[in-house]
């Protein structure tokens, strides 16, 4: 044993003297050969100490995470006034605030009424009387804790004021009773706050999300107003659903009665009428009410697949959908099922339960499917032969669900890398032999979707992320097969993807985003063709022959048809109550088949384009 | 505290009635405050803690209560303790300076490890892999004393009490199984 190996052992287990640890610093700035063995000693040493059990930190981060939010809330408000104050003068009259301010003024002002409303509902509401109840649940329904986490809300648990409540996750889904007979559903991640204290009752803050609201009319009690950070709706007797998708902008869409609308931004009234639909944004400006769209409630055709969550049209006649754990095949106009081919495995739970209908797919000409079980392997179908052909092994279990994409005549297979440990990629598979063809690098660890271009030649998305930094805006990446390289879209906004759809001649993308907004590029031209303000969150896109319409499934079990061109919503759908897992639109254009959850599959009758 | 009462309190202390010491400390601490935290966040480093600046005063008055008889009566008592403090802060400071340069020659070691995250994560996957390997090889003596040591984070003196040991015993089991599994891991290492 050396002296520096004799040192440094010691240094490991107790402290070392002073003359030692003068005799070891000296030992070491003598060669750097020396200071092998001692570094080498550090890194047994420091994987010696990784072997212990890992620490639990999990609440501490959790506060640190919180503290540090709030702090972040904070320097904005002191900033935004601070800005204000000093562009306005003391004595002066208020300067005109540039429009892309007002919304963030009143985004943060809203924000620090939200935390000061917490810290209200923190002190004051302890015990606090209660307001109503939960009448059902569905997947996650969560309310936020005096300790700053969200934990489980039951069904029959009472609701109170001060209480902020959020479904969470895509298959999550709340009714929420209150004592004055008004009925709120939550679509899937919505986020919502209860407050008292408004001259009419109760008032239910709609902070992000889907929420339909169903008020009787009702003598005896005050009536409970909905509102988003935008505006107020003073209900008579109404059925209304409102969305909030952005700081800028908040919609209702009033399908029944008559509300009484208040706008939070500049305080002036206006009346809503049965059938109409208004946008609100932060802008002092006149609100514009539209007639809402055609409404089509009873579908041409029933299909009853169980748990059903894609759907595609095969040509002029046929059509298939795929679950979980089945795949059926239709013949089209009749409807009937011509066969249905379960899927068995030996190893593995197929994702059933998922946000995205499954790990899984078809190809465009319904030939070859794909499903993946958790144990990392990726099962390829024969449909045809109605057998399996080919498993692919990725010696990696799948954390999580992840998107699949198939050829559309099903000769490969491309799938997120699922090992976190690994570079983020698309990887493709051939599905006749399971041999990996390539790895396609993507910035972005977290791929939603993946959906393949008709001609094959498109593999989209692959976000990129500027590194560090949450909230600059993400970077669109749309693979070109043929060219070997990417097509980059640069985003101008941070949001994220949640549905891509790209037309049937291959030449645009639609994308649907997190902020409201479905983006359409034009990938020949290289450029973003046109933006829609649908004010809510799509799942599941699909564009008409023509590349003219595109339709939307909404998280209200809605389908939407918008005309690109002039962005005017033509038509909608009620495919369901929930969320909307796919949609397809036949060759002919005639047809639209639409599954929501917990619904079957419906098939529609499309209106010829104008 | 007046002079007259100080020098009757260090009587009282040196007199054996160590509680007594406690007026001293509640009297100076501000004064000794003002040496080690006034420029402690200068010299510790932004990222530390107030909690270190305060451990040292207490340090401070550790000394000078170890070394009150030094003190002459009918001198300046805060500049007494004020040189204690700067004493203090002076070791500390060495002791530092040389961990810093001791530490600089190992966190260069690290970052040279980590600069391609391919390599380093391959790297790491093929060390834990030697460490499985070597670790598999020791005795079970050995074995024991290095999980009790890291796993279970015991002191010398613990482990020596759970395998009836003594706690030199211990440390030269945990030196010699050490260097084993350095060259081990060297050798194993060496072959990939």
């Amino acid at each position: 044993m050396t002296r520096i190996e004799e040192l440094t052992l010691k240094l490991l287990h107790e402290p070392l003297a002073e003359p030692e640890l003068d005799e070891l610093e000296r030992l070491l700035a003598q060669d750097d050969s020396d200071a092998r063995p001692h570094l080498a000693l550090l890194d047994l040493d420091a994987a010696l100490r990784a072997e212990r059990q890992p620490i639990e930190v999990t609440e501490s981060a959790v506060a640190r995470l919180t503290a540090t939010l709030a702090d972040r809330v904070q320097r904005g408000v002191v900033a935004e006034i601070t800005a204000i104050t000093q562009q306005s003068g003391w004595h002066r009259p208020p300067l005109p605030v540039p429009p892309h301010r007002r919304w963030r003024i009143a985004f943060m002002t809203a924000a620090l009424l939200l935390a000061l409303g917490v810290w209200y509902g923190k002190h004051t509401d302890r015990g606090a009387a209660s307001v109503g109840h939960v009448e059902q649940a569905s997947g996650a329904l969560e309310v936020l804790t005096d300790s700053g986490r969200f934990e489980p809300l039951e069904v029959g648990a009472p609701l109170r004021s001060g209480q902020t409540i959020r479904t969470r996750g895509a298959d999550s889904h709340a009714v929420l009773q209150f004592a004055d007979a008004t009925r709120l559903e939550l679509s899937p991640d919505t986020l919502v706050r209860l407050m008292t204290g408004t001259a009419t009752g109760n008032k239910v803050l709609v902070t992000s999300g889907l929420v339909r609201a169903n008020t009787p009319s009702s003598a005896r009690h005050p009536q409970t107003v909905v509102a988003t950070p935008q505006l107020e709706v003073r209900p008579g007797e109404a059925r209304f659903v409102l969305g909030v998708t952005s700081p800028e902008s908040g919609r209702l869409d009033l399908e029944a009665g008559a509300v009484a609308v208040e706008r939070s931004v500049d305080g002036r009234r206006f009346d809503v009428a049965a059938g109409s639909y208004v946008v609100a944004t932060m802008e002092p400006s006149d609100p514009v009410i539209r007639d809402l769209p055609t409404l089509l409630v009873q579908p041409g055709r029933r299909l009853d697949f169980q748990h059903a969550r894609k759907i595609n049209f095969l040509g002029g006649h046929a059509g298939l959908a795929q679950g979980p754990n089945r795949l059926w095949f239709w013949t089209e106009p009749d409807g009937e099922v011509a066969f249905e081919l379960p899927f068995r495995r030996k190893h593995g739970s197929i994702y059933s339960q998922s946000n995205f209908g499954g790990c899984g797919g078809v190809s465009a000409d319904g030939k070859t499917a794909a499903v993946c079980t958790n144990d990392g392997v990726i099962h390829i179908w024969d449909v045809v032969r109605r057998q399996e052909r080919v498993t692919i092994d990725l010696h990696t279990p799948i954390p999580q669900l992840l998107p699949m994409a198939l050829a559309p005549d099903g000769s490969w297979v491309a799938m997120p890398e699922p090992d976190p440990n690994q570079p983020p990629a698309i990887r493709l598979w051939n599905t006749l032999s399971g041999e990996e063809l390539a790895a396609i690098p993507a910035a972005a660890s977290s791929i939603p979707c993946l959906t393949v271009s008709r001609d094959g030649r498109y593999l989209a998305p692959m976000l990129s992320k500027p590194e560090g930094r949450r909230a600059q805006p993400p970077t669109l990446l749309v693979w070109d097969l043929a060219m070997r390289q990417p097509l980059s879209f640069l985003l101008d906004r941070a949001t994220t993807v949640r549905a891509v759809a790209f037309s049937p001649d291959g030449q645009l993308l639609a994308t649907s985003w997190h902020d409201g907004k479905v983006r359409v590029w034009d990938l020949t031209a290289r450029k973003l063709q046109h933006t829609l303000e649908v004010n809510q969150l799509l799942y599941c896109l699909a564009f008409t022959p023509d590349g003219r319409r595109l339709a939307g499934g909404n998280s209200m079990g809605q389908v939407k048809l918008w005309d690109l061109a002039t962005g005017e919503e033509q038509l909608r759908i009620q495919a369901g109550s929930r969320v909307t897992w796919d949609l397809a639109i036949s060759t002919d254009g005639t047809r639209l088949a639409a599954v929501a959850h917990d619904a079957p599959v419906t098939i529609w009758g499309l209106p010829a384009g104008k | 505290m007046a002079e007259e009462s100080l020098e009757e309190v260090i009587e009282r202390v040196l007199g054996g009635e160590h509680e007594a010491f406690a007026g001293i400390v509640r009297h100076y601490q501000r004064e000794v405050w003002r040496v080690v935290a006034g420029t402690w966040k200068l010299w510790a480093g932004v990222s530390q803690g107030m909690s270190g600046a305060e451990d040292l005063v207490q340090q401070v008055f550790v000394d000078a209560f170890l070394h009150l008889d030094q003190y002459q009566p009918g001198t300046d008592f805060t500049a007494w303790i004020k040189t204690i403090a700067r004493n203090r802060v002076r070791q500390q400071l060495r002791a530092w300076t040389r961990e810093n340069r001791r530490l600089a020659l190992y966190r260069q070691h690290l970052l040279d490890h980590l600069s391609d995250d391919t390599v380093a994560a391959r790297r790491e996957e093929a060390y834990r892999e030697a460490l499985t390997d070597c670790c598999r090889k020791l005795a079970p003596q050995a074995a024991a004393a290095l999980d009790l040591r890291y796993r279970h984070a015991l002191t010398l003196e613990e482990i020596a009490v759970r395998l009836g040991s003594t706690a030199e015993a211990v440390r030269k089991v945990l030196h010699r199984t050490q260097l084993l599994l350095k060259d081990c891991i060297e050798t194993r290492l060496a072959q990939t």
